[in-house]
């Protein structure tokens, strides 16, 4: 009986049809020859023979090796000298020689639905877990185990490409740093970092930075924003301490490294996929850990103030001071509007987004609203030159219109992303700082 | 059966072809059986009964695919398509089984998930009515990787946490890095086999340092001139800071043209030696006119971006829409980068092809076995940008169907022009091979695939 109606190519060389049996092809392992074959099974041997139905091999089927199942491909049948026979008949095989259930689990599960639904589920809770929880752990645990000593040489490196790019040389005298450098030590021994910090000063918009190493940056914009307040400015300091405490920028360095492994081990099957796949998911969970990270250095500051004989109300009052500005800003820009149809009003938000880096941005930042230049009002058509600037008295601007800017600043509602804000300033920590306050 | 006499070398409107003449394949150690006569038996598109068909998922019109490479075949040869009968459906199943397992064994199972996923692209390749299989020992793969992994942390917290040791570090993976090329080759291609035989890999550590010597400069140029660029230094030391990138850059086309080169010129399917007549000449052509090529393509993404695009998004940044999502930048900066990212991937393609082919059609296996490949630039550039929006958009899931496509795209525009047929072809002896080498090379991801 003619099993296979594909033999019509074939030049028949014999008067009798094809032997039955399941349809293989043999390879001797000796030379690259396919041998059209066809397998006979009987209980308990495994016979091939040819297609004019002379015997090839016969042996026992449990001296027979079957390839494990994947998807589609044909099953291959391993004989004891080498030779190899391979079959589509998929259900001839499985029958013949029972498969086991446990020796080919791992095709089971990618045939059944569930399996893969499961999986699919599993990876995503996975993934998940591993981004909101294991990895940042994982990171913190590693990063405590590093001196800190470790941290020097990147340190280092990080100041040399920020110096080179954002700061310029502080314009401050010995004298205005004197007493923000006393308050700095004063709380630098409280937290028992002692020589493991050092403070420095630079030139740019208002913040204060955490450079891994222990260096922290205070700039002259905050200088003249707080008004050379040391409540106010040891408040940031504080929190700056913080991240310097908990090794912040270590963690994040680890965590960013531990996501990127992740994704390229994921997406490393396919060539030609861009970077743009890799590095979005990294940026995106680089967000997620700076919020918490923020939320961290808040807490060590309330510990830190309350020690020192301070409160944590300066930090409310520096956060405070940074709502007045915005607050400003807003009415500023809103006047604006009003004035015309303004083409400016982007630019009103650009100043806004950049002077609002607070205290304590750790990423990069636009420095064109230079606050000691003075020239942070936007321009209005109506030649208000000589209207307060908001970077240094705020407060003479919403003087009167508290409830016009609160409306303004429900509008924008919780801006936790801006062109480069990595930590706002939200009412939830003025208020986590005024509780920590009562406390 | 005496092996057919190379052909002379033919002027051949396709670009030289010529073959160069092989050594005669060393004598059968044992009788070679006697083949029966079969007048008209071969035909390419014969479908014995394990041939992929299409209800198995072969989308390709094998007689289309033959037209393409039949003008270039000579009389007696035969034209044998390759052709990739794998589903983006199955596929995905084994890899969303096997990526969920090697997440939950924190990466343990990632030996066996390789093994499997390999196993699958080769099965499913076919030319000739028989296809390819992989048979690594999943455990010297553990081993191996175990050990690479220690290696990475120890380079990563030198390299990453003191950027200082980072060329020093660079120079002792230079050093080394001729050696495990060369394992990996011998361990991923002695574990390949079509047709019960196996494939092997017979270039030496020495062959490897030979061909890959610009590696060694490069880093000693870093080790000397560390790449750390001062805003505030003279333009001179700035200057020499570049120069591990310039000397990288000047030798990259050698490097990866060597590369191919030794993989290819001391491989062995069985016996049968496989040679590569590709000159170093040719992969400097091709990635200088690459390097055009990108120039235009990123002149155009600059022109799109900032006439089209920053001004759309700048509206979108103004509108009321930007205060409520926080999402919203990190969205737009993917969408201003994608004219980029385009054009990154269509100058890959663009170089990628070329390659593949001067080298592919210039590949002999054994005395009766060429190689054609006829891929090009811009179906494999399509195909690149659609996987690229797809797994951004699908957040991954999509990378199981891309796989696919990219290998279906890369198999089905190969093919073999045979001579008589492959029984002359005989097994060698493979001797075992270390997977530490390899393990490492995937870890330090230099890839070294065709």
């Amino acid at each position: 009986m003619n099993e296979t109606p594909n033999t019509a190519t074939q030049a028949p060389s014999s008067t009798h049809t094809a032997p039955s049996g399941v349809a293989a092809a043999y390879f001797d392992g000796k030379s690259a020859r396919r041998i059209e074959a066809r397998l006979l099974l009987s209980a308990r041997t495994l016979a091939v023979v040819d297609l004019e139905g002379n015997p090839i091999a016969h042996v026992p089927k449990d001296l027979v090796r079957v390839s494990e199942r994947i998807a589609n491909t044909p099953y291959r049948l391993e004989f004891p000298d080498g030779a190899l026979a391979v079959t589509s008949d998929h259900a001839a095989i499985e029958r013949s020689f029972r498969l086991d259930p446990g020796a080919h689990w791992l095709a089971k599960l990618e045939r059944a639905p569930w399996a893969v639904a499961a999986a699919l589920g599993g990876l995503f809770v996975a993934l998940y877990f591993a981004y909101q929880f294991v990895i940042p752990k994982v990171a913190s645990g590693v990063a405590e185990r590093i001196p800190r000593e470790a941290e020097q040489s990147l340190g280092e490196a990080t100041m040399r490409t920020i110096d080179g790019r954002l700061f310029k040389p502080t314009e401050t005298t010995a004298a205005q740093q004197a007493p923000i450098r006393a308050t700095f030590d004063e709380l630098a021994k409280a937290s028992g970092l002692g020589d493991a910090v050092r403070l420095e000063f630079r030139k740019m918009s208002p913040n204060a930075l955490a450079i891994p190493g222990g260096t922290i940056v205070v700039t002259d914009g905050l200088i003249r924003v707080f008004k050379g307040d040391t409540r106010l400015i040891g408040a940031v300091i504080a929190h700056e301490l913080g991240h310097v405490y908990h090794r912040h920028s270590l963690k994040h360095l680890l965590a960013g490294s531990a996501s990127a492994l992740i994704v390229g081990a994921l997406a490393g099957d396919v060539s030609g996929v861009s970077a743009l796949v890799t590095s979005a998911p990294v940026i995106l969970s680089a967000l997620a850990y700076t919020r918490d990270s923020e939320r961290e250095a808040d807490l060590y500051a309330f510990e830190l103030l309350r020690k020192t004989g301070r409160s944590p109300k300066d930090f409310a009052d520096a956060m405070r001071r940074f709502e007045t500005i915005e607050d400003c800003f807003r009415l500023r820009e809103a006047d604006a509007k009003k004035q015309s149809s303004n083409p400016l009003g982007k630019d009103n938000e650009d100043d806004e987004d950049e002077n609002d880096e607070s205290s304590e941005s750790t990423g990069a930042a636009t420095s064109s609203a230079d606050a000691s230049s003075g020239s942070s009002t936007p321009p209005t058509p109506s030649g208000a030159s000589k209207s307060p600037s908001c970077m240094t008295d705020p407060d003479l601007v919403v003087a009167g219109r508290e409830a016009e800017a609160k409306r303004l600043r429900e509008e924008e509602g919780d801006r936790e992303t801006g062109w480069v804000h990595t930590h706002p300033i939200t009412a939830e920590r003025i208020r986590a700082a005024e509780e920590a306050a009562k406390r | 059966m005496t092996p057919a006499p190379p052909p002379a070398p033919s002027n051949n409107p396709h670009g030289s072809l010529e073959l160069v003449p092989l050594p005669e394949p060393t004598p059968a150690a044992h009788e070679v059986q006697p083949k029966p006569e079969k007048p008209d038996e071969r035909s390419p598109s014969s479908v014995f009964a394990n041939e992929p068909t299409a209800d198995q998922g072969a989308e390709v019109d094998p007689e289309n695919n033959l037209m393409v490479f039949a003008p270039a075949a000579r009389g007696n040869e035969s034209v044998e398509p390759l052709k990739f009968t794998g589903t983006p459906g199955e596929y995905f199943r084994v890899w969303i089984v096997n990526t969920f397992l090697v997440i939950v064994t924190l990466g343990l199972w990632s030996p066996w998930a390789k093994i499997r996923k390999r196993r699958f692209f080769l099965r499913n390749t076919w030319v000739a009515g028989a296809n390819f299989d992989y048979h690594a020992n999943p455990w010297p793969i553990l081993r191996g990787r175990l050990i690479a992994g220690a290696a990475f942390l120890i380079y990563w917290f030198t390299g990453e946490l003191n950027p200082r040791y980072a060329p020093w570090v660079a120079l002792f993976v230079a050093l080394i890095a001729p050696w495990i090329v060369v394992s990996s080759l011998r361990f991923n291609l002695s574990n390949t086999s079509y047709r019960n035989l196996r494939f092997s890999f017979e270039g030496t550590t020495k062959d490897a340092i030979i061909a890959l010597w610009p590696i060694w400069l490069v880093a000693l140029s870093a080790v000397l001139y560390p790449p750390v660029f001062d805003e505030s230094g003279s333009i001179a030391r700035n200057a020499l800071a570049g120069l591990a990138y310039f000397v990288f850059i000047l030798f990259y086309p050698y490097l990866h043209g060597k590369m191919r080169l030794l993989l290819l010129n001391h491989s062995r399917y069985g016996h049968a030696p496989i040679a590569c007549t590709t000159r170093l000449k040719t992969f400097y052509t091709i990635y200088l006119r690459g390097i055009l090529v990108a120039i235009g393509l990123y002149l155009a993404a600059t022109i799109v971006a900032m006439i089209i695009l920053f001004p759309a998004m700048g509206a979108v940044m103004a509108s009321s829409l930007a205060r409520n999502a926080k999402w919203l930048p990190i969205v737009i900066g993917v969408i201003v980068a994608l004219p980029f990212a385009c054009a990154g991937l269509i100058w890959y393609a663009f170089t990628q092809t070329r390659l593949i082919n001067a080298t592919f059609n210039l590949t002999t296996i054994s005395t009766n076995v060429r190689v054609f490949s006829n891929i090009k630039t811009w179906p494999m550039a399509k195909l690149y940008i659609v996987n690229t929006v797809a797994v951004i958009f699908t957040l991954g899931l999509a990378i199981p169907w891309a796989a696919v496509r990219t290998a279906k795209q890369r198999v089905e525009t190969t093919a073999l022009a045979v001579t008589g047929d492959f029984d002359d072809i005989i097994a060698d002896a493979v001797p075992p091979t270390s997977a530490t080498a390899d393990a490492a090379t995937e870890f330090f991801s230099l890839d070294i695939a065709l």
